[in-house]
């Protein structure tokens, strides 16, 4: 009997170890896509980095980052838009297509001539448009990637000297996606 | 004959409470230190980024200068600005992050690598 009494007692404390075990041993609440995901806010930064660096040098800088990243870091995607304005002329526009697939590329603009565009974009590739425009402008971005339509607004005046960028870039691991959007206004002198 | 079945209960009771142990405090998984790790990496990379201490550094290939900027915050690391490919680093079990760098007043991309142990 006594041999029992000891195998019951092993038992519980075995329980108890475990309920102790599961509240100071909890797992750490970090999402398995963290290393993607610091990676991608490190590349949107230098997304914005590089959109000033379009105002100051007159270049779209994005077109050859966009290459880069594609080079050098797995499952890297991404589209972008350089909107560089005039007040003396037209402003023009610029999509660059990194989405490893053909886009078809929509734009339309308020106050502007031509109000509308479409385009069909292959995989690092991209193209110009110049516009004439009064005022304030809206510009949509429409486009399709495998049959599934994403949009992107961007509200500037044509009567400024400004660079607008805008990035949106992606990184896919076996199991995870992580997208960065973002835009970034330079004014320049 | 009843010693020996006592004994036979103690070694199943010791090795119930020994499996419990190892398995209740094992230690947190290397990939969980791993991602940690990488996150504080980047968290310094960014930090002096932010703070114009490393971009200048990196594009004129200042390793004396980045490497004392690290040393603040890390003790166990290595770095180096890759080029073409990355030389890594001799030691083994270490966790590394890529900082990428647009350029500095030019577009002139640069990766940096942070090796941390």
């Amino acid at each position: 009997m006594k041999g029992q009494i000891f195998l019951a007692g092993a038992a519980l404390m075995v329980v108890l170890l475990v309920l102790i075990g599961s509240a100071f041993n909890a797992p750490a609440e970090i999402p398995a896509s963290a290393a993607i995901a610091i990676q991608a806010d490190n590349i949107a930064n230098e997304y914005k980095y590089a959109i000033g660096l379009s105002a100051a040098d007159g270049h779209d800088d994005l077109f050859a980052m966009s290459g880069y990243f594609r080079e050098n870091v797995l499952g890297f995607d991404s589209i972008y838009a350089l909107i560089v304005t005039d007040p003396s002329g037209p402003y023009r526009l610029t999509v660059g297509n990194f989405l490893r697939g053909v886009i078809d590329v929509n734009v339309s603009a308020t106050q502007s001539s031509p109000q509308t565009i479409s385009l069909r974009l292959a995989d690092k590739e991209r193209a110009n448009w110049d516009f004439s425009g009064t005022g304030a402008v809206r510009l949509t971005i429409n486009y399709t990637l495998q049959n599934v339509v994403r949009s992107k607004t961007l509200d500037f005046t044509t009567y400024s000297n400004q660079t607008i960028g805008w990035s949106d870039i992606g990184i896919s691991s076996d199991d995870d996606r992580i997208r960065r959007d973002g835009v970034r206004t330079v004014t320049r002198q | 004959m009843k010693g020996m079945f006592h004994t036979i209960e103690a070694v199943i009771v010791l090795a119930m409470l020994m499996v419990s142990v190892a398995v209740v405090f094992k230690p947190i998984q290397r990939a969980d230190d791993s991602t940690l790790l990488a996150k504080s990496g980047y968290s310094v990379l960014h930090h002096l980024d932010d703070s114009g201490r490393l971009r200048q550094a990196a594009a004129s290939n200042d390793m004396a200068s980045i490497r004392a900027e690290l040393r603040q915050w890390l003790s166990d690391f290595d770095v180096e600005i890759c080029t073409l490919i990355c030389t890594g680093t001799t030691r083994q079990d270490v966790t590394a992050v890529d900082y990428f760098i647009a350029g500095y007043q030019s577009f002139d991309p640069i990766r940096i690598r942070l090796y941390m142990w």
